[in-house]
C-alpha cells in the first residue's frame, strides 16, 4: 500500500514555542543510562551463556551410573554384580563368544544376617565404611597365569578330553585361610574334564585372603577359560589360554 | 567551526559524551527545522530531533569521518527517523522551493507559472522516494553533492549524475505536456 504523497512548496519556517528539547545535559544523561543498560545486559547475557556452557559440560561429564556403594559384606561388591572377576589376561576367548555370566552364583558374606530378617531393618541399618583389601595369589598374578596356562595345556595335551565347548567358567572361593574352596566348572558337559580343572584349581599356589577391617574374609572369584582347538579330535595340539573378564 | 575542529570534537565525544555539546548546538536548529517542515508538527519534530541526537551520541563510535563533516551523518539519521514516522502515518512529504528549481529546470522558459507548478508537482509525485529525497536535499536543503551522496549512500559522482539525469527527465516530461 503506497503512502499519501505530498509536495510542499516553499514551506514556512516552523515556530517553536518551547526550547526544552535543546537540553543537552538531559540527552547526555539519557545516553549514559542507555550505555550502562547495554553494558549490564551484555554482561548478564555473557554470564548466562557461560553458566549454560558450564552446566552443559558438567551434565555431559557425569558418569553414566553411580559408583557402587561399599557395604558390610565381606567383599566390596554387591550380590547383584556377581562374584569378583580376577584381573587376569591369559585366557583367549573367541571374539564371537559371549561374556560369561553368573546369575546363579550367590555372594557369600562373612556377616550374613539370618534368613527371614525384615528387609526394612536392613535398609535402615547405618552405613559403616569398611577398609577392604583384595585377595591375591602369594606367588604373584603372572606366576598364577603361567600355572593355569601350563596346567590346562597339560590336561588337553593328553587327548582324552575332546572339547565341545570353547569356553567355560571356573568359580571358586578363596577362604579366610587363602585356600580355594567350593570350586565349580560351568558349561563343559564332560565331568572328567571338569574334574581335572577342579583339581588344577585346587592345586594352585596359595593366596593371601581378602581382609575387611583387618580381618580375613572369604571372597568369590570367577575365571573364564577359553579352550581353543584346531580340531576337536586333535586335542593334543590344543592351545589354551586364560583371559580375564573385565 | 572548521572540519578539523569538528573531527576533534567527534573523537573526544567518543570518550566523553559532553564533548559533543558544540556540535549539538551547531546542528540542532538545522536538523530540527528540516524535521519540523517534513513532519509538519513542531512538538513531534522536537521529539524526533531529540531521538536523532540521542542516536548520534550513542552510535558516535560508528561514525567514520572520511574527510566529511558530521552534518550528512546527522541528516541520514534524521531521514531514517522521518521515514519511520511516515511509515506509521502512511504519508510522505517532500519539500521544494520553486525559486531554486527555476534555473535547473529552465522554468523561466515555460509560460504560466501556476499551471507549470501544478504539472511539475504531478510529475514529481510519480518519481521514486529516493529520487525525490535527492532533489530535496540538493535543491531545498542546499547540501553539496558529496553530502547528498553520503546521506543516500552513494558516491559524489553518482549523486551528481543522478541529479542531472532526473532534472533532464523532469524537464522533458514537463515540455511534453506544454
Amino acid at each position: 500500500m503506497s503512502n499519501d504523497r505530498k509536495i510542499i512548496w516553499n514551506p514556512e519556517e516552523p515556530v517553536f514555542l518551547s526550547d526544552s528539547s535543546r537540553d543537552f545535559d538531559r540527552l547526555v544523561r539519557r545516553a549514559q543510562q542507555r550505555k550502562f543498560t547495554v553494558k549490564v545486559w551484555r554482561q548478564a547475557t555473557t554470564a548466562s551463556i557461560m553458566g549454560i556452557g558450564v552446566l552443559t559440560v558438567i551434565f555431559f561429564n557425569q558418569p553414566a551410573t553411580e559408583p557402587p556403594i561399599p557395604n558390610n559384606h565381606t567383599t566390596p561388591f554387591s550380590s547383584e554384580t556377581g562374584p569378583f572377576v580376577a584381573p587376569m589376561s591369559i585366557v583367549k576367548i573367541p571374539d564371537n563368544a559371549p561374556r560369561a555370566s553368573h546369575p546363579e552364583v550367590v555372594m557369600p558374606v562373612a556377616n550374613d544376617k539370618p534368613e527371614g530378617e525384615p528387609v526394612q531393618e536392613k535398609e535402615n541399618a547405618a552405613f559403616t565404611p569398611t577398609e577392604y583389601t583384595q585377595a591375591y595369589p602369594a606367588v604373584g598374578i603372572d606366576s598364577l597365569y603361567a600355572f593355569f596356562n601350563a596346567g590346562i595345556h597339560e590336561i588337553l595335551k593328553t587327548g582324552k578330553y575332546p572339547v565341545t565347548s570353547a569356553k567355560t567358567t571356573v568359580n571358586f572361593m578363596i577362604d579366610q585361610t587363602g585356600r580355594p574352596v567350593e570350586i565349580s566348572v560351568k558349561a563343559l558337559e564332560q565331568p572328567a574334564l571338569e574334574h581335572k580343572i577342579i583339581e588344577l584349581v585346587t592345586s594352585m599356589p596359595h593366596w593371601k585372603p581378602a581382609t575387611a577391617n583387618g580381618e580375613p574374609v572369604a571372597t568369590w572369584f570367577a575365571i573364564p577359560l577359553g579352550l581353543e582347538y584346531q580340531t576337536v579330535q586333535d586335542s593334543a595340539e590344543a592351545a589354551s589360554t586364560i583371559r580375564p573378564e573385565n | 567551526m572548521t572540519r578539523e575542529e569538528e573531527l576533534a570534537l567527534i573523537e573526544a565525544s567518543k570518550k566523553e559524551p559532553g564533548a559533543f555539546r558544540p556540535l549539538y548546538q551547531k546542528y540542532y536548529g538545522q536538523i530540527l527545522g528540516y524535521v519540523a517542515k517534513k513532519i509538519g508538527n513542531t512538538a513531534l519534530a522536537e521529539e524526533i530531533t531529540s531521538d536523532v541526537f540521542f542516536k548520534a551520541l550513542t552510535k558516535i563510535n560508528l561514525f567514520r569521518p572520511s574527510g566529511h563533516s558530521i552534518s550528512p551523518w546527522l541528516y541520514k539519521i534524521a531521514l531514517n527517523e522521518i521515514r519511520m514516522h511516515f511509515r506509521k502515518t502512511k504519508k510522505e512529504n517532500f519539500l521544494f522551493d520553486r525559486n531554486t528549481l527555476v534555473e535547473p529546470l529552465h522554468l523561466f522558459e515555460v509560460p504560466g507559472d501556476h499551471e507549470v507548478l501544478e504539472r511539475l508537482e504531478k510529475i514529481l509525485l510519480k518519481q521514486k522516494e529516493k529520487d525525490l529525497t535527492l532533489l530535496e536535499l540538493r535543491f531545498y536543503q542546499g547540501l553539496k553533492f558529496e553530502e547528498v551522496g553520503q546521506v543516500l549512500g552513494m558516491t559524489h559522482e553518482n549523486a551528481k549524475k543522478k541529479t542531472y539525469r532526473l532534472l533532464e527527465k523532469l524537464r522533458t516530461e514537463l515540455m511534453e505536456k506544454v
